[in-house]
C-alpha cells in the first residue's frame, strides 16, 4: 500500500498506508490524522481538507479542476501548492507522497 | 436608490423568521428584514445603501469574493456546496458569526439577490467539539496497549485497533463487518454467543478484567492466545454495541510458569539437602524449615512461626533451668546475627532416642540493600550432623 506522510502545521508527522483508489483525505480520516476535516465526505464541497502538496509531488498529483480551484476560495492561506486532499486519489505513483496541513480548516 | 421590492413582498420578508438581505450585483445592501436586523444588530438605515462586506466578508487568509459567490449560488440554488460552505458574518457588537446562506436571483432592475442567512455558529462549534472529542478518544483507543474490538448488535466487528491487529495478525479491513467469533477457537463459538446474549440482557453495564476468567483468542496463524477481557455495552437508539478490551497474558503466564518451575527447583534443592536449613526473620521467628531440619527435631511440626530457640532441640532435657540457659544462649546468638554477625559453632544435641549428635552449626545474615543503609532481612541457620567425623568423648 502506498505510504503518505501528513505533516501537521506544528511539525508532527503521520506516516500512514493508504489503499490505492482512496483519497488523501480518506487516508487521513481513516488513520485519525488531526487537521483534515473532510466535512462533505469527499464531494469537493466544503474546503475543510485543504493541504499543501510538496512541490516535487505536485505534478504526480495532477492539476486541480475548476471546481476545486473555486472551492479553495473558502480555504485559508491558499498558496500555489494548495489542494483539496479529497480530490487527490492515491496511486502507486504517489507512494511516498508528502503533504503539509494548514494551521486551520475553518 | 430604486426599490427592488414591492410592498407586499417586503411585508412577507419581514414576517419571515429567517434573516434575509437583498443585495444588488454590485454588493450594495438594498434591504434587510426584521430578523436580519436582529441577527446582525444593525438598524436598516445603518446598512441599506452600504456594502454587504460590512456584515458578510471573507476572513483574513481567505480569498472568497462574497458577491461573486452570491451570483454563482443564485444560478445553482441546489449546489451541494451550499450544504457545507459557510460565510463569516460580523455583527455590530463585534461577534463573528458562521452563516449558512441560500441565494435566489430576483427579477428586478438592477439585478439583485435575495440572501437568506442562518446562524450556525453554535451548531458548528458543537460539531467541532464533538469531532475533536471523537478524534482524541479514537487516538487513545488506537494506541492503547490493550487490543480493543467493538461489535454491533449482530456481533459483527465495527472497530479494531492497532494492538488488536498485532495480537490477532488480522488487518482491520479484513475483520470489520465480519463476525467477532472469527477471533475465537471453533469450540468456544457457540458458548460465546450465549454469554454475550446473557451480558446484553443483564443489568451490569460492564464486566471487568479479573471479574471473569481467562478467555482464549484465535490468531490468524491458528495460535490460541490466552487473554483477559473487559467488556462494556452501550445502547444506541435501542440497539446494543459492545466494546471488548483484550489483554494478551501469554508473557504473564510464561513468567508464572517460569516462577513456578524455579520455585520447584529451589524447593527440591532445599528439601533434599543433607544439611538442616532454616530461614529466620530478624526477630528469630522460623519462616522455613527443610526436611533435614525437621528430622533433626524428631519430626517436629508447628515450627514455622515459633522462635528458633524455642524449638525442641533438647527433648530429653528435664532440667528447666538448664533448658532456659541454653535457650537464652541461642537467642543471644541469633540476636548477634540479626545485628550482622556471622556465627559458626559446634553444638551437641541428644535426640528422643538418646543418641548424641554433634552439629556443625552456623548462622548467616542475609542483607537487604547495600552500603551504610543495608539491613538484615533474614537469617539462614544451617546445621550439619558431623557426629561420625568426631571421635566420641
Amino acid at each position: 500500500m502506498p505510504r503518505v506522510t501528513y505533516i501537521e502545521s506544528n511539525g508532527t508527522e503521520h506516516v500512514v498506508a493508504v489503499p490505492i483508489g482512496a483519497s488523501v483525505m480518506q487516508g487521513a480520516r481513516d488513520n485519525l490524522v488531526p487537521g483534515i476535516e473532510g466535512d462533505c465526505g469527499g464531494l469537493c464541497a466544503c474546503a475543510t481538507c485543504h493541504v499543501y502538496v510538496e512541490p516535487e509531488w505536485a505534478k504526480r498529483c495532477g492539476e486541480p479542476d475548476e471546481l476545486e480551484t473555486n472551492i479553495l476560495d473558502f480555504a485559508f492561506d491558499v498558496t500555489p501548492q494548495s489542494r483539496l486532499s479529497c480530490q487527490i486519489q492515491v496511486t502507486e505513483a504517489l507512494d511516498g507522497l508528502v503533504v503539509r496541513l494548514p494551521v486551520r480548516q475553518y | 436608490m430604486s426599490d427592488p421590492l414591492q410592498e407586499p413582498a417586503r411585508r412577507l420578508l419581514d414576517v419571515l423568521p429567517e434573516a434575509a438581505l437583498i443585495v444588488d450585483a454590485g454588493g450594495t445592501v438594498r434591504y434587510l428584514n426584521d430578523a436580519a436586523t436582529e441577527l446582525l444588530g444593525y438598524r436598516r438605515a445603518e446598512l441599506e445603501g452600504f456594502d454587504v462586506a460590512t456584515v458578510i466578508a471573507s476572513q483574513p487568509g481567505q480569498r472568497v469574493d462574497v458577491v461573486a459567490w452570491f451570483a454563482r449560488w443564485a444560478e445553482e440554488p441546489n449546489s451541494p456546496q451550499l450544504r457545507y460552505l459557510t460565510l463569516t458574518g460580523r455583527a455590530r457588537h463585534g461577534a463573528q458569526l458562521r452563516l449558512s446562506v441560500r441565494v435566489a436571483k430576483l427579477e428586478a432592475e438592477p439585478r439583485c439577490y435575495l440572501v437568506t442567512l442562518r446562524d450556525v455558529t453554535a451548531e458548528q462549534r458543537e460539531q467541532q467539539d464533538v469531532k475533536h472529542a471523537y478524534l482524541v478518544a479514537s487516538r487513545i483507543l488506537a494506541i492503547s496497549d490493550d487490543a480493543i474490538v467493538n461489535a454491533d448488535k449482530d456481533l459483527n466487528v465495527t472497530f479494531f485497533n492497532r494492538k488488536a491487529e498485532a495480537l490477532f495478525g488480522v488487518k482491520t479491513a479484513d475483520i470489520v463487518g465480519h463476525p467477532i467469533e472469527r477471533l475465537l477457537p471453533e469450540r468456544y463459538r457457540r458458548a460465546h454467543a450465549g454469554q454475550i446474549a446473557n451480558f446484553r440482557d443483564s443489568k451490569s453495564p460492564s464486566r471487568l478484567m479479573g471479574e471473569r476468567g481467562e478467555i482464549v483468542g484465535l490468531a490468524a496463524t491458528g495460535e490460541e492466545i490466552p487473554l483477559e477481557a473487559s467488556i462494556t455495552k452501550v445502547f444506541v437508539e435501542g440497539e446494543p454495541t459492545f466494546s471488548v478490551q483484550l489483554r494478551d497474558i501469554r508473557q504473564r503466564k510464561a513468567a508464572e510458569r517460569a516462577r513456578a518451575a524455579s520455585e520447584q527447583r529451589f524447593r527440591t534443592m532445599f528439601e533434599h539437602a543433607m544439611e538442616a536449613i532454616a530461614l529466620l526473620d530478624p526477630s528469630g521467628a522460623v519462616l522455613e524449615l527443610n526436611t533435614a531440619a525437621r528430622a533433626l527435631l524428631g519430626g517436629a511440626t508447628g515450627a514455622v512461626g515459633r522462635k528458633f530457640w524455642q524449638l525442641p532441640w533438647w527433648p530429653r532435657l528435664a532440667d528447666a533451668a538448664e533448658r532456659e540457659r541454653r535457650e537464652r544462649a541461642i537467642e543471644e546468638t541469633v540476636g548477634r546475627c540479626a545485628r550482622g554477625a556471622e556465627i559458626r559453632t559446634r553444638e551437641e544435641l541428644v535426640d528422643l532416642r538418646g543418641e548424641r549428635h554433634v552439629i556443625d552449626f552456623s548462622l548467616r545474615p542475609v542483607w537487604e540493600a547495600s552500603g551504610a543503609d543495608r539491613t538484615v532481612a533474614s537469617i539462614v541457620a544451617e546445621g550439619r550432623d558431623i557426629t561420625s567425623l568426631v571421635p566420641p568423648t
